[in-house]
């Protein structure tokens, strides 16, 4: 069978499928029933007979559906509820791999130096660089593993969704896809910064979703043509800090905390694996999640500052033309001096740190002791940002974003999206951008009762 | 109680309630005893069960789970705050889990009054609990629950239009309409190709299949529920995927007396518009000359 031929049955299956489903009937499953078989309590001639009716019964099978996305998925996943549009979904999962792709593209190559004055207060103490790196390789080769040869199904989460039954509407699709790019290029038109590859620069309220290329032994080969012009992570030297939340492989490379008082932006842990295909190992390296995350306030004019430091490193590494090592933007960046540290904070501003990503602390005396907050965390937190000593911003997996404007409650902010979230920038209690695995960085100029997608008008969401 | 088997033998009842630990929750071993043959009456009632048969099953239950759930339809106070400390996490995160914008919190929240039981039926509150047999663990149940509660919402919501209408509702085809006169010779004929090929599946296949085209379910989604390796939902998808194909083409070889080139130039036909086929039809053409809508509801 030809992948062509595979194709035209996703869309005959994908098409024709739901007629052959029974409506409603005095047979359907209660919940308990469903539970038990979910836990394979049921005998086998019970599981049978719910499993024969699950195949034919179209309230039954939604049941069953809605029931599995019930479980909280390991890893970054995409599927939303029911009651979402196909459409929609069509939409955003072809977005999201060219997403991603570019800010992973554009961040290796306007990368300001990850060696430099940290934005990122804790020393996680996550797997080396080059670990990591074999990581990444080891779970491609398993996600590479699952899939059959030449049939498109063992593509989870996005890919899976994106794939076979993509392919079952596949001129619906080349139309939604035409239709974004259009309105890309309208927003291009408008708004330089809307580009996905100039999204990163300084200036832009962007922020790391994905980890920077780390600094191993060997470093990876760039990418392509832009890449040319990158330059290498083992090449560069210490640089200003990035004004956005940084990764935790670059918080791996710094060996201890900053001294007290020292201003850092907050923080969050990128995790590169999410954007795997394969659950099981996005699942298996949730372990690379850093203990302990450390948040600290940074005020809006530090960040500034710093992005005004790293746009003038970047600007004038493209106008000195750069010279060895590939020249560009990124090697431009080498010949700047490093950005002079940020100033301190307060002695006194409060500190937060996420354990585990399940717990989060309070100090307010610099660290020496740090006091439990209760709060109720419905997904593991990845990382935060204070841009006021009273101002905490807290983000998590599967969407989970709390804001505390006293320092000492939080409150889940509504955020439009079910994926992981690995990056925030914060400047006051109402404007945060957030990034996500899937590539996507979320704006918010009114503490998150509503939110635009970078790229997009206000209004998107 | 039970129709066909006696009560609860004293020494097994005994042993099962200090198992459940029924009496931190102010249960009297006659209340729980009741809850249990109720529980098997419920699961057994219809089928002649026989003492083994009713001892595995409650041997198998989730009794600590039973017990709170008892002891909280009865409204006792210490239970309640046990179930909320411990089970509202739960409900949280499978609401979120289903709608992180918070639809779905609404709902789980809801849920508490209708485990309270607000509505009274002959003076007595009429708990959601009591629809909790312990077959399933409780945290599964209350899964179940939500979801169920999810569902007919959608449902009531799209009362006039079936689940997933709106979904596959196709886009206006940009391309003009070529006229083809053998169309509907070939909708038919792939139409009569495909029933068989589907009618030829075992439940546990179709059952695979309507996960992931029509529920939309991931690889590993599925997996988890049929308890299955998401390779082996990939290699039976594609496996079933082969097997229809090869079905179809077989049907439209030897019952339509095509050739292979008229079978190229039919699929390539019909998938380009796969929605012109008459699928009340189509599911009602399956082998046997039954329609397979009435065998599924009444399997």
């Amino acid at each position: 069978m030809t992948p062509d031929s595979d194709r035209d049955m996703d869309r005959l299956l994908g098409a024709v499928l739901p007629g052959t489903l029974a409506p409603a009937s005095a047979e359907c499953l209660d919940a308990e029933r469903l539970a038990a078989w979910s836990e394979g309590a049921l005998d086998s001639e019970e599981a049978r007979s719910v499993e024969t009716h699950l195949a034919g019964c179209a309230r039954c099978q939604a049941l069953a559906a809605v029931f599995a996305r019930t479980e909280p998925a390991p890893a970054a996943s995409v599927s939303p509820g029911v009651v979402i549009p196909m459409r929609r979904r069509w939409s955003m999962g072809w977005i999201a791999p060219l997403a991603a792709a570019a800010a992973a593209l554009t961040l290796w190559i306007v990368w300001p130096g990850r060696e430099s004055t940290s934005s990122i207060t804790s020393a996680p103490p996550v797997a080396a660089p080059s670990q990591t790196m074999a990581r990444a390789e080891e779970n491609k080769q398993k996600a590479a593993e699952t899939e059959p040869p030449a049939a498109g199904f063992a593509e989870p989460k996005n890919q899976a969704r994106t794939q076979a039954p993509a392919d079952a509407d596949a001129s619906r699709l080349d139309q939604l896809k035409k239709d974004a790019t259009a309105r890309r290029e309208r927003d291009v038109a408008v708004n330089p910064t809307a580009a996905p590859a100039e999204a990163p620069k300084s200036a832009a309220p962007a922020i790391s979703t994905v980890a920077p290329p780390p600094a191993p032994a060997t470093p990876p080969p760039p990418p392509a043509a832009p890449a040319s012009a990158a330059q290498t992570p083992a090449a560069r030297p210490a640089q200003a800090a990035p004004p956005f939340a940084q990764s935790g492989q670059a918080a791996a490379t710094r060996p201890a905390p900053p001294p007290p008082g020292a201003t850092n932006e907050a923080v969050s842990v990128a995790r590169p694996e999410l954007q795997m295909r394969d659950s099981a190992a996005a699942a298996k390296l949730e372990a690379t999640v850093p203990p302990v995350i450390e948040i600290v306030t940074v005020q809006a004019q530090v960040l500034d500052a710093i992005s005004e430091v790293n746009t003038r490193q970047v600007a004038g590494g493209v106008a000195a033309g750069r010279g060895g090592g590939g020249g560009g933007r990124g090697g431009g960046a080498r010949a700047v001096p490093p950005a002079p540290p940020p100033a301190a904070a307060p002695a006194a501003a409060p500190r937060w740190r996420i354990l585990d990503g399940t717990r989060v602390e309070r100090s307010t005396d610099n660290g020496a002791t740090w006091l439990p907050l209760g709060i109720d965390l419905p997904a593991r937190l990845t990382g935060g940002a204070s841009p006021a000593p009273s101002v905490c911003w807290l983000i998590g997996e599967r969407g989970l974003v709390l804001l505390s404007t006293n320092g000492l409650n939080f409150e889940r902010i509504t955020f439009p999206a079910a994926v992981n979230l690995t990056g925030i920038r914060a400047t006051s209690a109402e404007a945060a951008a957030i990034a996500t695995t899937d590539g996507r960085t979320f704006i918010t100029s009114d503490g998150g009762r509503s939110w635009r997608l970078q790229g997009f008008p206000a209004g998107s969401f | 109680m039970l129709a066909h088997s006696p009560r609860v033998g004293r020494a097994l009842m005994a042993e099962l309630f200090e198992r459940s630990q029924a009496r931190q929750w102010g249960l009297t071993v006659e209340a729980f005893q009741a809850v249990l043959e109720a529980s098997a009456a419920h699961a057994l009632g219809a089928r002649s069960a026989g003492p083994d048969d009713v001892e595995r099953y409650l041997a198998s239950l989730h009794l600590a789970d039973l017990a709170l759930a008892t002891a909280c339809a009865a409204g006792q106070e210490a239970a309640w705050e046990t179930f909320v400390r411990e089970y509202r996490p739960i409900l949280t995160r499978a609401a979120d889990a289903i709608d992180p914008g918070g639809g779905a919190r609404e709902l789980a929240d809801a849920l508490y009054a209708d485990l309270y039981g607000l509505r009274e039926t002959a003076g007595a509150r009429q708990s959601l609990f009591r629809y909790f047999h312990g077959r399933s663990s409780l945290a599964t149940w209350l899964r179940a629950v939500l979801s169920q509660r999810l569902v007919d919402r959608a449902r009531v919501a799209h009362r006039t239009t079936p689940l997933g209408e709106e979904d596959d509702a196709p886009l206006p085809d940009p391309r003009p309409a070529a006229p083809d006169p053998e169309r509907p010779r070939f909708l038919e004929a792939v139409r009569r190709a495909l029933a068989t090929s589907v009618g030829a599946l075992d439940a546990h296949d179709r059952l695979r299949l309507g996960l992931y085209y029509v529920q939309r379910l991931t690889l590993a989604q599925i997996g988890k529920l049929l308890k299955e390796h998401e390779a082996s939902v990939s290699r039976h998808l594609t496996r079933v995927r082969g097997a229809l194909r090869t079905g179809i083409e077989r049907e439209l070889r030897e019952r339509e007396g095509m050739t292979e080139a008229a079978i190229a130039e039919c699929l390539r036909s019909v998938v380009d518009d796969p929605g012109a086929l008459d699928l009340e039809a189509l599911v009602g053409e399956l082998p046997g000359g039954k329609n397979v809508r009435d065998n599924r509801s009444r399997d």
